[in-house]
């Protein structure tokens, strides 16, 4: 159990964190907001690389800064821009990792082995990180994350710079080892958590504007999320008037989705809003 | 109408690109596929950018003729963005766009007005005047954006357009993408598979530089899983 009490943090006069309290269980809670809500700011904390101004972070009851290393190896971070070594290998890279975190040399190797298997990377387990395309690093980046068996997982956009095919692959992985550990993903690409959270956490200017289930969060919008078709000379107009969220050009004419508490046509019909959709409902000012 | 015939590229013995050829249309296509499956070199030599298009084999034909012989006039027609690029670190954002619609052909007052609408539609009017150097990436890359589609292009060519941006500022460029693709072929190299539902009538897609498959999203979505 994991816990966060009241955490603020500043940078000169910018609040970039205020007051945040959360309660984490087992399993995956997505952190959404956009760029400058408070996400990495929170992160950082949680993984001690910046201090709070004020308020507390304690696992199972314990302050973490009382944990001392202890909770450094039960935490596994995996952030947005990877730093790795280039001259290292994959192997070496992940073998100096687990050094690092004080893992037993032998669960360490076979450990090791599964994680290059499960993010894809056996067969280039020698090659050099230098040689590694963007994503490759990425799926590294997560395998070191998961390493020693962390209680608790931090994921800063896991997902980005990887095609359709890694991101299916990675978020299974992800949610087949989240059942007995705490999972935090902060994302932009709601469409990736949206069937794998548990509770969705939305940071407003560092504020929790709202959370809840995913299926929660979408209900209170049921209602509002619609679909109606138009001529393409019409779009501007209803932008103009109301939130589109999805342009998309059909056979009978323009597709448009349009989040809106009123029917926006005639002839507009309710559609099952998204979280996607509760995400540009909080957040999407701008369209 | 914009017509790709038996395209390939290859840096020294890498063949990256192999007998690609395929038709577009009105509309969004999203060009799909692995990381370093040719999908960059296909924009870029479909854009003329110098290096790309040297050397490659094939020919590419806009209304029925062929680019080789009127570059400059195609140039005017076509609207570039590529993967990751910082721009001109030191041009203010508006100076940019009018530079790049003066470029282009626009007349003054066409170039102030387009360029002014575009800051608009992609929520820059507040650091027009900022060097573009001073910008987050996500900022950057909506300017990049912006000057791909001045002048009304009608071949335009995305390099993974929405990467970097939050949720609410990738919808608002997709569906400016989306308008623009009521009029215009729009060919936009994507690995979200979130873009490729929200706006594209058809996906292309590429494997070691061969076209493996062209059609609808969803079959194309189910391949790649």
């Amino acid at each position: 159990m994991f816990t966060i009490k009241s955490l603020s943090k500043s940078y000169g006069s910018n609040l970039a964190l205020n007051k945040f309290t959360y309660h984490f269980d087992h399993g995956i809670y997505a952190l959404l907001g956009p760029n400058g809500s408070g996400k990495s700011t929170l992160m950082n904390m949680v993984t001690q690389n910046l201090k709070p101004d004020e308020g507390e972070i304690l696992l199972d009851g314990t302050l973490i800064g009382k944990l001392g290393h202890t909770y450094r190896e039960k935490l596994g971070f995996m952030p947005q821009y990877p730093g790795m070594y280039p001259s290292f290998s994959a192997l070496d890279f992940l073998r100096y990792m687990a050094t690092l975190k004080g893992l037993n040399k032998k669960k360490a190797e076979e450990q090791i082995d599964e994680l290059l298997h499960a993010v894809e990377l056996h067969d280039v387990r020698t090659h050099r990180i230098g040689s590694f395309s963007g994503g490759m690093k990425q799926r590294l980046a997560l395998a070191q994350a998961l390493l020693g068996d962390p209680e608790i997982v931090i994921l800063d956009e896991p997902t980005a710079g990887l095609d359709p095919k890694q991101r299916i692959a990675i978020r299974n992985y992800i949610a087949s080892v989240a059942l007995n550990k705490t999972v935090i993903i902060a994302t932009h690409v709601v469409s990736d958590v949206e069937f794998i959270a548990r509770e969705a956490i939305m940071l407003k200017k560092g504020v929790i504007s709202d959370s809840g289930s995913p299926y929660e969060l979408t209900q209170k919008i049921d209602g509002q999320v619609w679909q109606t078709v138009v001529k393409p000379e019409e779009v501007q107009a209803m932008q103009d008037k109301f939130r589109v969220v999805n342009i998309q050009n059909g056979e009978q004419g323009v597709i448009l989705r349009i989040l809106s508490d009123v029917k926006p046509t005639e002839d507009s019909i309710p559609v099952v809003p998204s979280l996607e959709d509760y995400y540009l409902h909080v957040f999407g000012d701008i369209l | 109408m914009l017509r790709v015939e038996h395209l390939t590229k290859s840096y020294g013995r890498r063949v990256v690109l192999d007998d690609f050829s395929y038709t577009f249309n009105d509309g969004v296509y999203a060009l799909v596929g692995e990381n370093g499956s040719g999908k960059t070199t296909l924009l870029s030599i479909i854009a003329q950018s110098e290096n790309a298009a040297r050397r490659s084999k094939g020919r590419i034909l806009l209304d029925g003729i062929e680019i080789k012989k009127e570059v400059s006039e195609y140039q005017n027609r076509v609207g570039y963005m590529p993967q990751r690029t910082t721009l001109y670190p030191g041009y203010g954002v508006e100076d940019f766009l009018m530079y790049v619609a003066i470029m282009k052909g626009l007349g003054q007052d066409h170039a102030a007005k387009e360029v002014n609408e575009l800051l608009e539609e992609l929520h820059l009017i507040d650091v027009r005047d900022a060097p573009i150097g001073s910008l987050s990436g996500g900022t950057v890359q909506r300017i990049s954006l912006a000057q791909a589609l001045i002048g009304f292009p009608d071949v335009i060519l995305l390099d993974e357009p929405t990467v970097g941006l939050d949720l609410a500022e990738r919808i608002a460029a997709l569906n400016l993408i989306a308008k623009r693709g009521l009029h215009s072929t729009v060919i936009m190299a994507t690995h979200l598979s979130s873009d490729i539902a929200h706006i594209a009538k058809e996906a292309v897609m590429l494997e070691r530089g061969k076209l493996v498959y062209a059609g609808s999203t969803e079959n194309a979505m189910s391949l790649l899983a």
